[in-house]
């Protein structure tokens, strides 16, 4: 049997509560009228995927649709499942690393951070101060890129070809400026179990204070190009509204939870490594071209943190001092059994690490709780009852990186 | 405002929180078995670092999630993750780590519920946190875990047809799959 | 040219039939909108305006198959998604080609060992022409397969039989 064969077999869910009005044709409601007598509706089903130019990456998203409006959403997933897991019990600490690279690729540094961090935690061990600062700024200079990336490419879904390329101008220095401290510009594996992997190179600072400046000016413009657009705001205000105690409930994090008008940021709430020393402003979605909680209010928190985040890295450059930038660990990393989760801020929510320790080299179990996976996973409440053409604007919006979703 | 672990289990034991079985240290929590007497630690070392977690009754789990999200002095409200660990291959239990977050007290918890590897079934935790849904689905494909009245419990990853769980420790690796050589 | 030259009015080329549709395919390769995972993001950034594709005439990304000349497998291959790729691949209308673009693309990559669910190279799954190395690859290297490609293009068989020297097809443009 075919996928969509099975599919169509499979019994219909995630019907929503009072979108699946079933009933018989010529069934009449209360003040009801029936005019023409002879038109028979079926539901049908459209596939979206895997290969859709708007479902960023190998989703695949199965829409049963009632002419024009969406009466359900079905995502399947797993066509970009790597075996994560099974690599992180089956390959020593140290070299797991690069696999963390590969899961949000657009945010590789978040999460070498977050693995990293895992790890020292059921490790216990102390982390120099240059270190966390560098790791801070990495985090934040990653954050930008990504949400870069998620901007330019929701113009793309939305019709608006302009701003990925603007995008990419700034996001190519973003890489040539990780490239100069790790020589990748993808996958940087820079971020290390006990520190980071080197120290900065002659005149990076100075020259990510430039980036910064030219950046803040770039930033207005993205504003200008998109934010108010009148085709943008029409195609994204009050689409795939979210309501906080849903998001809540469902185990969304990130601009999504923050999108939905929930204050809640680990940077700010459980912090990490420098951020309880550096001032910023959690932002919030607050409905200001509609309902609070809808696409738009999800993209501008992203636009917003972009602008934060140079707020962020501005204050590490004041306040970053010279030291060593690796704890003292040996080369072959034992851990002492144990087990733990952590789980740090990325670009798209909470990226968690739960990791049990036998004693040994290598780990006893490595899960990854990505936060693509669960933002993902409120996609059948947010779909029914939306215009076909809106599917996009929604999943544009929840911004997931499938390499994350599946690991 | 954040809550220690001391202080979460004082107040499960006041409110009687059903299927608690015991506070255990994060060394107990990564072994297979964790109520067994612990080995007497070297002197000299520190540790043992990671999370404390919460030892639970896997039947009464839904119950217990519930107690956690309801209690004003605990306020669990997010489940975050959802997932299953095989300890060793000869060990007879798996463990479920639940990990919980509350938004209003900025605490942690985990919980480790463990079934027995010949009937590792679970009640599901979707009615009380309907993000577990995917986790669970997720949890079941790669170790076999049975999650009872979970309204959709498919394969997530894996095709339908994909044949043992990947993430149990006696797992072979395919030699082909649909045709297509996988050595 | 023989017999034609200089009969002719000045803007009047004469070629060979062979090299002139070669020369049509390879100036205006379509690829296909198919990111897999991470390789995906340095396809977007070769088509984008920094390394600009649209030199060589390949930066017209189709979203379907059936408009597009070139896939670019950019990413692992798994198999829920090998069954995806071939239909695909059957979808392009011919000639086509394929750029297995990335380690995983090429023989599984880092996946190799551990990947249970991995497919070691996207060659078990349909012909690829030119291999690019690299995890990911930078974009010049993918420009550089592409290239690649087109020079294997230049060098194909279109209407003479297979059999004949391939250095009779390296004729100069006629200028």
């Amino acid at each position: 049997m075919s996928d969509e064969a099975r599919a169509a077999t499979a019994p219909p869910r995630a019907v929503p509560p009072g979108a699946g009005d079933e009933r018989w044709i010529g069934e009449l409601r209360p003040g009801e009228r029936e005019v023409l007598l002879d038109v028979k509706t079926q539901d049908m089903e459209v596939n979206m995927g895997p290969q859709h130019p708007s479902t960023h990456g190998v989703l695949r998203v199965l829409l049963r649709a009632d002419g024009e409006i969406v009466t359900g959403a079905q995502p399947h997933l797993g066509y970009l499942h790597r075996c994560a897991e099974k690599i992180g019990e089956s390959v020593e600490f140290l070299q797991y690393l690069p696999y963390t690279d590969r899961y949000d690729y657009l945010a590789a540094m978040n999460n070498n951070l977050g693995y990293s961090m895992a790890v020292e935690h059921v490790m216990g061990v102390e982390i120099p101060e240059r270190a966390q600062w560098i790791r801070t700024i990495f985090a934040e200079l990653n954050r930008i890129g990504s949400h870069l990336i998620s901007f330019g490419t929701y113009g793309l879904d939305i019709g608006a070809f302009t701003p990925f390329f603007y995008a990419f101008r700034e996001r190519e220095w973003i890489m040539a400026l990780f490239e100069k401290v790790c020589g990748a510009r993808l996958t940087y594996s820079y971020i290390r179990i006990g520190g980071v992997f080197n120290d900065l190179p002659e005149g990076w600072l100075e020259e990510l204070g430039r980036f910064l400046d030219v950046f803040e000016t770039k930033w207005a413009e993205y504003n200008d190009l998109l934010s108010y657009n009148h085709i943008f705001v029409e195609r994204t205000k009050n689409v795939g509204i979210l309501p906080p105690e849903k998001a809540i409930a469902w185990g969304c994090t990130g601009p999504m939870l923050r999108g939905s008008g929930v204050r809640w940021d680990l940077r700010k709430d459980l912090p990490y490594a420098m951020y309880p020393r550096l001032e910023f402003d959690v932002c919030v979605g607050q409905g200001r071209m509609g309902t609070v909680g809808d696409c738009w209010d999800r993209y501008f928190v992203r636009l917003l943190e972009m602008k934060e985040s140079v707020r962020i890295l501005r204050q590490c450059l004041r306040q970053i001092g010279p030291g060593p930038v690796m704890a003292d660990i040996p080369k072959t990393i034992r851990i002492p059994a144990g087990a733990g989760y952590v789980g740090v801020e990325n670009p798209r929510g909470e990226l968690g690490h739960y990791i049990v320790s036998d004693g040994g080299k290598i780990a006893r179990r490595c899960r990854v709780r990505g936060p693509s996976f669960c933002n993902l996973s409120i996609l059948p409440e947010l779909m029914p009852g939306t215009m076909l053409a809106d599917a996009v604007a929604i999943i544009g919006s929840v911004d997931i990186v499938v390499g994350e979703t599946d690991r | 405002m954040a809550k220690s672990f001391e202080q979460i289990v004082e107040r499960l034991k006041t409110v009687g929180a059903p299927g608690v079985i015991a506070a255990i240290d994060p060394e107990q929590a990564s072994k297979p078995d964790p109520l067994a007497p612990a080995p007497p630690r070297k002197e000299g070392t520190k540790g043992p670092f990671g999370d404390p977690h919460l030892l639970v009754e896997a039947k009464r789990v839904p119950e217990l999630l519930a107690v956690l999200r309801d209690d004003p002095e605990l306020r669990f409200e997010m489940l975050v993750d959802v997932t299953g660990v095989d300890y060793a291959k000869e060990a007879a239990n798996l463990g479920v780590i639940y990990a919980l977050l509350s938004l209003s007290h900025r605490t942690r918890l985990c919980l480790r519920a463990d079934v027995p590897k010949a009937d590792p079934r679970v009640p599901t935790a979707c009615a009380v946190h309907p993000g577990a849904n995917w986790h669970e689905r997720e949890a079941g494909e790669m170790l076999g875990l049975v999650f009872e009245g979970h309204p959709d419990p498919r394969n997530i990853l894996l095709g339908d047809d994909w044949v043992g769980w990947p993430l149990r420790k006696d797992y072979e690796f395919p030699v082909e799959y649909h045709g297509i050589s996988c050595v | 040219m023989g017999l034609l030259e200089h009969r002719l009015e000045e803007n009047v080329l004469t070629t060979r039939l062979d090299w002139l549709i070669n020369w049509a395919r390879l100036s205006s390769i379509w690829p296909m909108t198919f990111g897999l995972a991470c390789c995906a993001i340095e396809m977007m950034a070769v088509g984008a305006a920094h390394h600009d594709m649209d030199r060589f005439g390949a930066g017209a990304f189709r979203a379907t198959p059936r408009q597009a000349d070139l896939m670019i497998v950019a990413g692992t291959v798994n198999f829920k998604m090998a069954e995806r790729v071939r239909r695909l691949y059957e979808q392009m209308p011919s000639p086509k080609y394929v750029i297995a673009m990335g380690a995983c693309a090429t023989g599984g990559g880092p996946y190799y060992k551990y990947g249970y669910n991995v497919v070691k190279g996207v060659d078990r799954v349909v012909p690829v022409d030119v291999y690019v190395a690299g995890c990911p690859p930078r974009p010049e290297a993918l420009l550089e397969g592409l290239m690649k490609l087109q020079e294997k293009i230049r060098r194909q068989a279109v209407l003479r039989k297979p059999g004949l020297p391939e250095k009779a097809l390296f004729v100069p443009a006629p200028s």
